[in-house]
C-alpha cells in the first residue's frame, strides 16, 4: 500500500514534471518560430542574393559562357589595382565624403533654425523644405541642367549683366563632377536635415538655460552642449548621404559626362552594356563591404551618442 | 488536327511544332520532300517520351528542321503543307516579340493582321540591356529585335536559331551585304530590317575638317566640342583610323585592343559632356553650336538639314561604319511559323518604305526603291546593292564582351 | 525659531514690484519680495501661482515686464543669465548628458576661467560636501536620482553664488529620498551661508528647511513669514488652508467681550479673538487645525477657557503614530480631531458621545 502510494506520487510527480519539460519545450518551439520569421527574411533576402553574386564573381555561376573557370582571378585584378576601378572606387569614396560633409555643414543650420529658432512655425517650415522634393527626381535634376547648363540661367544672367562675354560662358557645369555632387547634395539636403532635426527638437533646452546659467555665452552654451549633443544626428545625417552617393549612378549618368563616372556607373555598365557579371559582381561585393563597414561604424557611433543622451 | 494529337497534350504539341520539330499532320509530306516514304503507322508512344525527345534532339531538330517523331494516331488523309500545319498548330495570339518601342505599329509590318491574330509586343530598352534579360530567360519572345552587334554573343551563346529562309518569301529582295552579315555557317541567324551609317557631322559654319576621316571626332582642336556615343563600336571608329593600324577593326587583337584602349583614354578628355544618350539634346546643342561635331545616324543629319542648320559630313577615306538591325528567331520560339509569317511582312517592300520615308534609315528590301527621301538617299545611296560594299557592319564585330569592357574601363578612367 | 546663524539683516535679493505677463495670462502680479542674504528662503505655492516665474526672473531667463530686480542692491534687470552671480538647480537637473561628473560641476568655472588647478580642487571640495566624494569621472546616467541631484547642487555651489536658486529639486525623488535630502540641503546651506531661494509647492518641504516663507497664490504673494508664523498665524483662508489642513467654519458673532467673540453651537461654543470692530451679528470665517482639538468625554470641557462642543464620533482613521477622529457635531458640521494613538483619547470608537475642544488663542480668523 505505502510503495503503492509512492509509486503513484512518482508518477504524478513525472508527470509533472513532463508537463513542465512540454511547456518549456512548446515554449521553445515559438521562440524559435518567432526567430524564423526576421531570420527568413535575411535569408531570403540578403544571404541568398549575396551568395549569388559571390558565386559570380569567382565564376561558380556565368551568365555568358565565358568559360574563365572558377578562381579568384577578377578580385586579384581589382584588388591590385590592376584595373582601374579601385581607383575609381576611391574617387567615388572622397565625391562621397565632399557631398556628405557638405551637405550636413549646410544642412545643419538649417535644422538648428528649425528647431530651436522657428518655435512653433517649425513643422510648417520643415514641410515647405520638403515640398519641393515630392516632385519627380528627373525633373528635378533637368532643372539644374537648365540652371547649370553653357546656356543655362546662371550663364545668362552672367552674360547679359556683361560679367562673361558672349560666347564664353562658364563651362563644366552642365557635366561632370562638380554638377553631379552639386545634384546629389540638392536632393539629399532635406533628407539630411531630419535627423539632425530630431536630434535637436528632442535635445532638452533646460540644458541651454543650465550653460547660460553657469555663464556660458550663447556661442560657448552652443560648442559646448548643442553641438555635442546634436551629433548623434550629424553622424546619422552624413552617413544618410554618404552610403547612397557612394553607389550613385543615376544622377552621374545625367549629368556626370565623361569626368562625373562613378564606381556606381561603372557597376551599372558593367551588368548592363558590358554583360561582364563577374567584374560587376566583384565591384557590387566591395561596394556592400564598404558600406557595411561603414554601417556598423556608424552604429557604434549612434549607440556611443545615445548612451551619451540618456 | 484532331487526329493523332490526343495522346500529347497541347502544349507540348505546340513546343515540338515550335522547335522546327515535324508536326503530326505534316510528316507525311515533309518525308515526302526528303524524298522518302513513310508509311502511316500507329505507334503508341506516352507523353513522357516525346518530352524527352524534345529535349535531348533540341540541337538536331534545328539542324535538320526535320525529325521521325512516331506519333499515335490515324495517318492524315490528306497531305497539308508543313507551313499550313505548322501555322494551324501554333496559337498565333501567343506571338511575342521583343523589339524596341514603336514596333507595335501595324504599318511596320502590313498584310499581316487580317490573316493572323494580333501579336504582342514587349519593349527593350538597348540591344545589350535585352540580351542579358534574355540570357537570364527574364523574358521569352519568339522574335527579338536588337541592332546586330549583339550578332556574335547572340549566336554563341545558342540563344537564337536560324530563320527559315523558304518560309520569308521577301527574303531574296534583302540586300546580299546585310544578310551576308547576319548568316553564319551557312544558316540565316537574322533577318536584316534596317541600317544606318554612323556619320561623322560638323558644322560647316564653325569647322573645317583638317581630312576625310572619322579622326575629326577626336580632334584636339574641337576638345569639348565634340559628342560620341556610349558604345563599344567607338574601339571600331578608333581602329579604323590609319595611325591606330589596326588589321580589322570589327575584331581587333589584344596588342591591338590594347593600344586602341590607351588611345581611348587620352582622347575621351576631349569630350566634354556626356557620351550622348539624347539624341534630341544632342541635336539641339549641334544646332547651336554647343556642339560642332558628332556621330550619328543620317537620321541627325537629315534633320538638322531640314532646320537649315549648316551642317554637313565627312565621306571617311576610310570607309564608313554601319549598322544594321532586325530578327532574330529565338531558340524557344513557341511561335515558329507565325514568326516566319511576321518577318517577312515587316521587311516587305512596303514596310521597307516605311522605315525610310519616316524613320530616316535605310532598308533591307532592295525593292524598296521609291523611297520619298532624297537627303537620305543622298547620303546612304539607298537602292543601289553596292552601297554597302565598303562599309563596316558592326554585325561582323566579335567578342563583343571583350570590347564592352575595355569600353567601360576607358570611361571609368575618364572619371578617375 | 531658531533661524541659521548666516542670516543678516543686508539685503540679498530684492524684487520690487515685479509684473509678467505671458500673452494673456498674468504669472507675477506687481510682486515685492525682499530676500535676506544668507537666508533659506522658500517661494511656496500651488503651481500656477508665480513661483517659478518668479525665481526665473531672478535667474535671468524671464524677464519682468515692469519692476526691477536687485541682486545685492545691484539691478540685474537687463542683465543676461550668464552675467547674474546666482546660479540654479533645475527641477530635473538638467546634467549635461554628454559629461562626466567633473566636467558637469567644472562648466561654471571653465567659462569664468578659473585655472585648472584650481578648478580640480573645488570641485572635489565640493563633492565631498555634497557626499559624492571620487564620482568624478561617472557620467551622469551612471548615477541614481538622489546622486544626480547632489551633482546638480554641486555644479551650482562650485560657482560659490550669492544666492543658489532651487526649482523644486527634490520633486522627482521619492518620499523617503526627499526627507534625507530636505536635511542635507539644509545642513550645507547652513554650513555654506549661501543665500538659497527655494520654490516648492509641498508645504511640508517648506517649513521644515526654510527659514522664512512666502505663500504664492495667482501671482501674488499672500504672506511671508516664518514657518511658524505661516502655520500658526496664516493671514488669509488660503494660506491656511494651503498649509496643513483645517476644520473651516462660519463664525456668527453673538456675544462680544473684551478682545473675543463666540458663538453657542448646541450645548457648547466657539470663541475667537476678534478684532474691536467686529459687531455683534458678523460671520466671520473662523478655523482650527485637527491637532489642536482634544477629545473627552461628552460635557466635560477640556479647554475651560476656550471652545468646546459636543459631537459623535463617526470615523476613527488609523495612520500609526496618528488617529483622525471624524467628529460630527450638530450646528456647526464636521471636525476633525487628529490625536496621537498612543493617548488616552484615542480610544474613542465610532458612535460615541464626545467633546471636542480647543484653546481660545487656535481659532483662527481668517480674514
Amino acid at each position: 500500500m505505502v510503495s503503492e502510494i509512492n509509486t503513484s506520487e512518482k508518477t504524478v510527480t513525472s508527470e509533472k514534471e513532463g508537463r513542465v519539460a512540454s511547456l518549456a519545450r512548446r515554449r521553445h518551439r515559438v521562440t524559435r518560430s518567432l526567430l524564423a520569421l526576421p531570420l527568413g527574411w535575411l535569408v531570403l533576402f540578403f544571404i541568398i542574393p549575396v551568395s549569388l553574386v559571390v558565386a559570380y564573381s569567382v565564376g561558380i555561376l556565368e551568365t555568358f559562357t565565358k568559360e574563365e573557370g572558377v578562381s579568384l582571378e577578377t578580385w586579384r585584378i581589382f584588388l591590385t589595382g590592376e584595373n582601374v576601378y579601385m581607383l575609381l572606387f576611391i574617387k567615388s569614396f572622397r565625391m562621397a565624403l565632399i557631398v556628405a560633409v557638405v551637405v550636413v555643414i549646410l544642412a545643419y543650420p538649417i535644422a538648428y533654425f528649425l528647431a530651436m529658432i522657428a518655435d512653433k512655425y517649425k513643422y510648417s517650415l520643415l514641410l515647405l523644405m520638403i515640398a519641393p522634393f515630392m516632385t519627380n527626381f528627373f525633373m528635378r535634376v533637368m532643372a539644374w541642367k537648365v540652371l547649370l547648363g553653357r546656356q543655362g540661367v546662371l550663364n545668362s544672367f552672367l552674360i547679359w549683366s556683361g560679367l562673361r562675354d558672349e560666347g564664353n560662358p562658364i563651362e563644366g557645369l552642365a557635366f561632370g563632377e562638380i554638377p553631379v555632387m552639386i545634384v546629389l547634395g540638392y536632393v539629399w539636403i532635406p533628407f539630411v536635415m531630419l535627423p539632425m532635426f530630431a536630434a535637436m527638437i528632442s535635445m532638452d533646452r533646460r540644458l541651454l538655460e543650465a550653460a547660460a546659467d553657469l555663464g556660458a555665452s550663447r556661442w560657448r552654451a552652443f560648442w559646448k552642449v548643442t553641438f555635442p549633443l546634436s551629433l548623434p544626428g550629424v553622424v546619422a545625417s552624413f552617413f544618410f548621404v554618404f552610403i547612397p552617393t557612394i553607389g550613385e549612378f543615376v544622377v552621374p549618368k545625367l549629368v556626370g559626362g565623361t569626368k562625373g563616372y562613378m564606381f556606381g556607373s561603372a557597376i551599372d555598365d558593367l551588368f548592363g552594356m558590358g554583360l561582364d557579371w563577374r567584374t560587376g559582381s566583384v565591384l557590387s561585393l566591395w561596394l556592400v563591404m564598404a558600406v557595411f563597414i561603414l554601417a556598423l561604424l556608424f552604429m557604434r557611433l549612434v549607440r556611443f551618442g545615445r548612451l551619451a543622451e540618456s | 488536327m484532331s487526329d493523332g494529337r490526343d495522346p500529347i497534350s497541347r502544349r507540348d504539341f505546340v513546343k515540338l511544332a515550335g522547335k522546327g520539330a515535324l508536326v503530326a499532320g505534316a510528316m507525311p509530306a515533309a518525308l515526302a520532300a526528303c524524298g522518302e516514304d513513310a508509311p502511316p503507322e500507329t505507334v503508341v508512344v506516352t507523353e513522357t517520351v516525346i518530352e524527352e525527345r524534345i529535349v535531348t534532339e533540341t540541337e538536331t531538330v534545328i539542324e535538320e528542321k526535320i525529325v521521325e517523331v512516331e506519333v499515335p494516331g490515324e495517318a492524315p488523309t490528306t497531305t497539308m503543307g508543313m507551313r499550313e500545319a505548322g501555322l494551324a498548330a501554333e496559337n498565333g495570339a501567343d506571338l511575342l516579340i521583343y523589339a524596341p518601342p514603336g514596333r507595335e505599329v501595324p504599318t511596320q509590318w502590313p498584310g499581316y493582321l487580317g490573316r493572323f491574330p494580333h501579336p504582342q509586343f514587349a519593349a527593350t530598352a538597348g540591344s545589350f540591356a535585352s540580351l542579358g534579360e534574355l540570357q537570364l530567360g527574364a523574358i521569352e519572345p519568339d522574335i527579338w529585335n536588337p541592332c546586330f552587334a549583339v550578332f556574335d554573343t547572340a549566336v554563341s551563346e545558342g540563344l537564337v536559331q536560324p530563320w527559315d529562309t523558304s518560309l520569308i518569301p521577301n527574303f531574296a529582295d534583302l540586300n546580299p551585304n546585310l544578310t551576308a552579315a547576319t548568316s553564319r555557317d551557312g544558316n540565316q541567324y537574322a533577318i536584316p530590317l534596317l541600317y544606318g551609317l554612323a556619320i561623322p557631322i560638323y558644322r560647316a559654319d564653325l569647322y573645317t575638317p583638317k581630312e576625310n576621316s572619322y579622326s575629326i571626332l577626336f580632334d584636339e582642336d574641337l576638345a569639348g566640342k565634340v559628342t560620341w556615343t556610349d558604345s563599344a563600336e567607338w574601339f571600331v571608329v578608333a581602329g579604323k583610323l590609319p595611325e591606330n593600324n589596326v588589321a580589322n577593326p570589327l575584331d581587333p587583337t589584344e596588342e591591338e585592343l590594347d593600344r586602341l584602349v590607351e588611345f581611348m583614354k587620352r582622347k575621351i578628355r576631349i569630350v566634354p559632356a556626356a557620351l550622348y544618350s539624347d539624341l534630341a539634346t544632342n541635336q539641339t546643342d549641334l544646332a547651336t553650336g554647343n556642339i560642332v561635331a558628332s556621330y550619328v545616324a543620317p537620321t541627325q543629319w537629315i534633320e538638322l538639314t531640314k532646320q537649315g542648320v549648316d551642317i554637313a559630313f565627312v565621306t571617311p577615306d576610310e570607309g564608313f561604319i554601319g549598322f544594321s538591325c532586325g530578327y532574330f528567331l529565338m531558340a524557344g520560339a513557341d511561335q515558329y511559323y507565325h514568326a516566319h509569317e511576321w518577318v517577312n511582312s515587316a521587311v516587305s517592300v512596303e514596310a521597307a518604305l516605311t522605315i525610310s520615308n519616316k524613320f530616316n534609315f535605310g532598308n533591307s528590301n532592295l525593292k524598296a526603291t521609291a523611297v520619298d527621301n532624297p537627303l537620305l538617299v543622298d547620303v546612304m545611296g539607298l537602292g543601289d546593292p553596292a552601297a554597302l560594299d565598303g562599309v563596316s557592319l558592326l554585325d561582323k564585330m566579335q567578342n563583343i564582351d571583350r570590347l564592352n569592357d575595355a569600353w567601360i574601363e576607358v570611361k571609368a578612367a575618364a572619371g578617375v | 525659531m531658531t533661524a541659521s546663524s548666516s542670516v543678516t539683516s543686508e539685503v540679498g535679493i530684492h524684487l520690487k514690484g515685479i509684473t509678467k505677463t505671458f500673452g494673456e495670462v498674468v504669472a507675477v502680479d506687481d510682486v515685492d519680495i525682499v530676500i535676506r542674504e544668507g537666508e533659506f528662503y522658500s517661494l511656496l505655492g500651488p503651481s500656477g501661482c508665480g513661483k517659478t516665474t518668479s525665481l526665473r526672473m531672478i535667474a535671468g531667463f524671464e524677464v519682468p515686464d515692469t519692476g526691477r530686480i536687485l541682486l545685492r542692491d545691484k539691478d540685474v534687470s537687463g542683465d543676461l543669465p550668464s552675467k547674474r552671480n546666482v546660479n540654479m538647480v533645475f527641477q530635473h537637473y538638467a546634467l549635461f548628458p554628454h559629461m562626466n561628473v567633473e566636467d558637469n560641476v567644472m562648466f561654471g568655472l571653465r567659462v569664468s576661467g578659473v585655472r585648472k588647478k584650481e578648478r580640480v580642487q573645488r570641485v572635489a571640495e565640493i563633492l565631498e560636501i555634497v557626499r559624492l566624494p571620487g564620482f568624478q569621472k561617472r557620467k551622469p546616467f551612471q548615477l541614481s536620482g538622489g546622486q544626480q541631484q547632489r551633482v546638480a547642487l554641486a555644479r551650482a555651489l562650485v560657482n560659490r553664488p550669492s544666492a543658489l536658486l532651487l526649482d523644486e529639486p527634490l520633486g522627482a525623488l521619492d518620499v523617503k529620498l526627499r526627507r534625507e535630502m530636505q536635511l542635507e540641503l539644509k545642513a550645507i546651506q547652513h554650513d555654506l551661508g549661501t543665500t538659497f531661494v527655494y520654490v516648492t509647492h509641498d508645504q511640508e518641504e517648506a517649513l521644515t528647511m526654510s527659514d522664512r516663507i512666502a505663500v504664492m497664490n495667482l501671482g501674488r504673494v499672500e504672506q511671508v513669514g516664518t514657518p511658524r508664523e505661516i502655520y500658526e498665524h496664516p493671514e488669509s483662508s488660503f494660506v491656511a488652508g494651503f498649509i496643513g489642513s483645517l476644520n473651516a467654519m462660519d463664525l456668527k458673532i453673538q456675544q462680544r467681550q473684551d478682545d473675543t467673540g463666540g458663538m453657542t453651537v448646541g450645548e457648547g461654543w466657539v470663541i475667537a479673538r476678534v478684532d474691536a470692530d467686529v459687531a455683534v451679528g458678523t460671520t466671520l470665517r473662523a478655523a482650527v487645525r485637527p491637532e489642536r482639538i482634544a477629545l473627552g468625554p461628552a460635557g466635560a470641557p477640556v479647554h475651560p477657557d476656550g471652545s468646546v462642543v459636543v459631537g459623535t464620533v463617526e470615523e476613527v482613521i488609523y495612520l500609526g503614530a496618528m488617529s483622525l477622529f471624524h467628529v460630527d457635531i450638530p450646528g456647526l458640521g464636521q471636525l476633525v480631531s487628529q490625536r496621537m494613538s498612543h493617548e488616552d483619547e484615542s480610544a474613542y470608537r465610532t458612535g460615541d458621545r464626545v467633546s471636542a475642544s480647543w484653546e481660545l488663542a487656535h481659532t483662527l480668523v481668517l480674514e
